[in-house]
């Protein structure tokens, strides 16, 4: 059985190790897995003229993006083989160093579980209406800009 | 005819504020000309609109209560 139940895709602040840690732990009565690849965003301290980056304040216009989001993870579950799949997105501030993207992706084997994975989080990053401010040490920002994977 | 303008983002800093109702818009042409008017900065940002939460590519006419949502280049992840 497919797991499809929606959950709140955005929480307010960093994704917090632990609770990463327990929804690996959930999996473990779902026995019919055997291949699970996570996805784990982090801020990154960039130098943007001469100044680095301590946090993104993350923003998003949340009806469309939940649509956005519930439309990338019907489209991952009619491509893949997945058994369930968790995405979750901060809002808010999110330090330099912490989480914000937690993409969670499970499968009978692990090739649907790697392709839907990278799949979903390129998805995320065109389709998904948010936006990210870098802040400065000294409280000035600029607007992040996503690149193409490298 | 009113629609409602909400501004996210780099939009919303460009134009220094969330929302906006404006009369007599006709279509998603006549209303980013007349933003791009009200608020010079967002000349410079480039972005999409998202009529009643579908992004429009080409011009769009626009119905009363309308809301249209600007949408600079997405940065999640």
């Amino acid at each position: 059985m497919k797991e499809k139940k929606k959950h709140k895709v955005f929480m307010q602040g960093p994704v917090s190790p632990a609770f990463i840690a327990e929804s690996i732990a959930k999996h473990s009565v779902k026995t019919n897995i055997g291949a699970h690849d996570i996805f784990l965003g982090q801020v990154r301290n960039d130098v943007i003229n001469g100044k680095e980056v301590k946090a993104i304040a993350y923003s998003a216009y949340e009806e469309m993006a939940d649509e956005a989001v519930y439309r990338i993870r019907e489209d991952a579950f009619e491509k893949y083989d997945l058994t369930c799949m968790h995405i979750y997105h901060s809002l808010g501030l999110v330090r330099a160093g912490e989480i914000s993207l937690f993409v969670f992706v499970s499968s009978a084997h692990r090739g649907a579980a790697f392709d839907a994975c990278r799949e979903i989080v390129e998805r995320i990053k065109k389709e998904v209406p948010v936006w990210g401010k870098e802040i400065f040490e000294d409280e000035s920002y600029s607007w992040k800009q996503n690149k193409e994977a490298i | 005819m009113t629609v409602k303008v909400l501004f996210f983002g780099p939009a919303a800093d460009a134009a220094g504020r969330s929302e906006l109702v404006l009369e007599g818009a006709v279509d998603t042409d006549e209303l980013r000309q007349r933003l791009l008017g009200l608020f010079p900065k967002l000349r410079q940002l480039g972005f999409l609109m998202a009529v009643n939460k579908q992004v429009v590519q080409e011009k769009a006419v626009l119905g009363n209560q309308d809301v249209v949502v600007l949408l600079p280049p997405y940065s999640g992840g």
